[in-house]
């Protein structure tokens, strides 16, 4: 029991960054932004390729990569051009080639090579994954609750009275989607190196398990309307992917098949993730 | 006297129609002005409002404001100068968004030190405590009369130089309506805003308006001072 809480724990802690970008596009600017699915694999990919020039330019790297491609995922729907959901599609699926290109083969191991846990000398990662957990915790918190996480919110609510208010609604989808995309790659580098590796396939539906916790979390946590309490959101997005991890890991120690793995999950998705009214009652 | 705003032949065709909405509309605003636009429905009052205001632009002709093409006016300047109020206060509110979240969006259009606390705003809509007391709820959770007021009281914190009144009071219960009107027109004559208001009620028209414009099937068939004498029943005659 105390293995499966252990290892739902770490596996969350890793997928907590991304989390809280899906987080930021699709609860508060209300953009469906599927590109992350891509976004994480290239953060894993650009680290292992820049590890040689050491593990910071490696992060910094990483995580530039990601910011870049949240700049051209705005540009794609600026004005919103091109609906959010397909421009993410189409996203991930050009990064597809990026990734592979970056990668230069499918899969390219990490083992033996630096890694921040061998820095620290550490053999766990649960530490320090937890120290990156309440430093990512206390910053997020911090920027929703100021001027310009207020109006992020305003975004995901109303561009055109935005606009009216004087304000440019681009300027938040991109700074929204950098941080999103940046935060997906954040993870995608931490993945890499607790898996030992970095794989053109390892992104496949993150974003959904993203979207999927935030909703989860905000039905267990969050049920009433009140004021916006930033800390309480981001606590209920951990909730949410811890809840995911461990349905995951029962679900493997009570002997399913890996095959129907997806299918089970997604089916445990597609209950949780159905509307609810104020009081709870289920539409 | 400059005309603060003025149209110059201007027309509006919805693309894909060939009936224009509103055609080679010619007016003059002047400063201080309190214009009432009267018309039947679908004469092209709105639309002549959202060319006025640059919120759409004309497929023909030209809207000035100051002498400048408005649509090349800085949208940050607009935002402080001109501010549209309709019978839909939600469309200028963030419903979702709680009143005192509302009240720092609209306040960030100015420098911090211009800016009001929410305190003072409240204490523009006349029911200071009421609303208080509601400043952490989203403000969905007001009635209509609740947010048009919460919504001019936003408005009127840093007045305007055109406010433009699109049926604003024409959803909302006589009482509503009649503060609502009220409070408006005392800070639209406090503050000399100028002011253009489409409205069916034509004892506001009298009322409230110095100058009286007429629409018609998208053409403006009457533009003059409104005179000492003139009752609802010149009114209907001349909308006829």
């Amino acid at each position: 029991m105390l293995s499966i809480f252990f290892a739902s724990l770490e596996q969350s802690l890793i997928f907590l960054p991304l989390v809280l970008g899906m987080y930021i596009s699709y609860r508060i600017l209300s953009i469906t932004d599927l590109t992350v699915d891509g976004t994480y694999v290239l953060g894993a990919a650009v680290f292992a390729q820049t590890l040689e020039y050491g593990i910071l330019m490696a992060i910094f790297c990483s995580v530039l990569a990601g910011s870049i491609v949240g700049v051209v995922v705005s540009y794609m729907q600026r004005n919103n051009i091109v609906n959010d959901l397909v421009a993410g599609v189409l996203a991930s699926f050009m990064l597809y080639s990026v990734n592979l290109q970056i990668l230069g083969r499918p899969n390219i191991s990490l083992l033996g090579k630096t890694t921040i846990l061998s820095l620290i000398n550490m053999t766990d990662w649960i530490i320090p994954l937890l120290i990156l957990a309440i430093i990512l915790i206390i910053i997020l918190t911090l920027f929703l609750s100021s001027g310009v996480g207020l109006a992020l919110r305003a975004f995901g609510q109303d561009q055109k009275l935005l606009c009216i208010l004087g304000k440019s609604p681009e300027n938040y989808r991109i700074l929204g989607l950098v941080l999103s995309n940046m935060l997906a790659s954040l993870t995608g580098l931490v993945a890499a190196q607790v898996n030992g590796f970095a794989d053109i396939n390892m992104g496949f539906g993150v974003a959904l398990v993203g979207i999927g916790a935030v909703v989860i979390g905000r039905q267990l946590i969050i049920r009433v309307y009140g004021s916006f309490d930033a800390l309480k959101e981001i606590i209920a997005c951990f909730v949410g992917i811890f809840l995911y991890f461990s349905c995951m890991s029962i679900l493997l120690r009570i002997g399913v098949n890996p095959i129907h793995l997806k299918l089970l999950l997604g089916i445990m998705l597609f209950f949780a993730m159905r509307k609810i009214t104020y009081n709870g009652v289920r539409k | 006297m400059i005309p603060c705003l003025y149209t110059d032949n201007v027309s509006f065709t919805v693309p894909g129609n060939n009936t224009p909405i509103l055609s080679s509309a010619n007016l003059k605003i002047m400063p201080e002005e309190f214009i009432v636009l009267l018309g039947h429905n679908g004469s092209g009052k709105s639309t002549l409002i959202k060319l006025l205001s640059g919120e759409v632009n004309p497929t023909t002709g030209y809207v000035y404001m100051d002498q400048l093409l408005i649509s090349s006016l800085d949208f940050q300047k607009r935002a402080k100068d001109i501010i549209t109020l309709t019978q839909r206060p939600e469309e200028r509110l963030f419903s979702n968004l709680t009143l005192k979240e509302n009240i720092i969006l609209w306040e960030s259009r100015f420098q911090k030190k211009e800016r009001l606390e929410a305190a003072d705003i409240f204490s523009l809509t006349g029911r200071e405590e009421k609303f208080a007391n509601l400043q952490n709820q989203p403000v969905k959770t007001l009635s209509g009369g609740e947010k048009q007021i919460f919504l001019l009281a936003l408005v009127l914190a840093h007045p305007p130089r055109i406010l433009f009144l699109d049926e604003h009071t024409s959803s909302l219960d006589p009482k509503s309506s009649e503060d609502v009107m009220l409070m408006t027109a005392e800070a639209v004559a406090k503050h000399k805003i100028t002011t253009i208001m489409v409205t069916h009620k034509l004892e506001d028209a009298i009322n409230y308006g110095s100058h009286i414009v007429i629409l018609k099937e998208g053409h403006i068939v009457s533009d003059k001072q409104k005179p000492h004498d003139l009752s609802i029943k010149t009114l209907k005659e001349m909308m006829e």
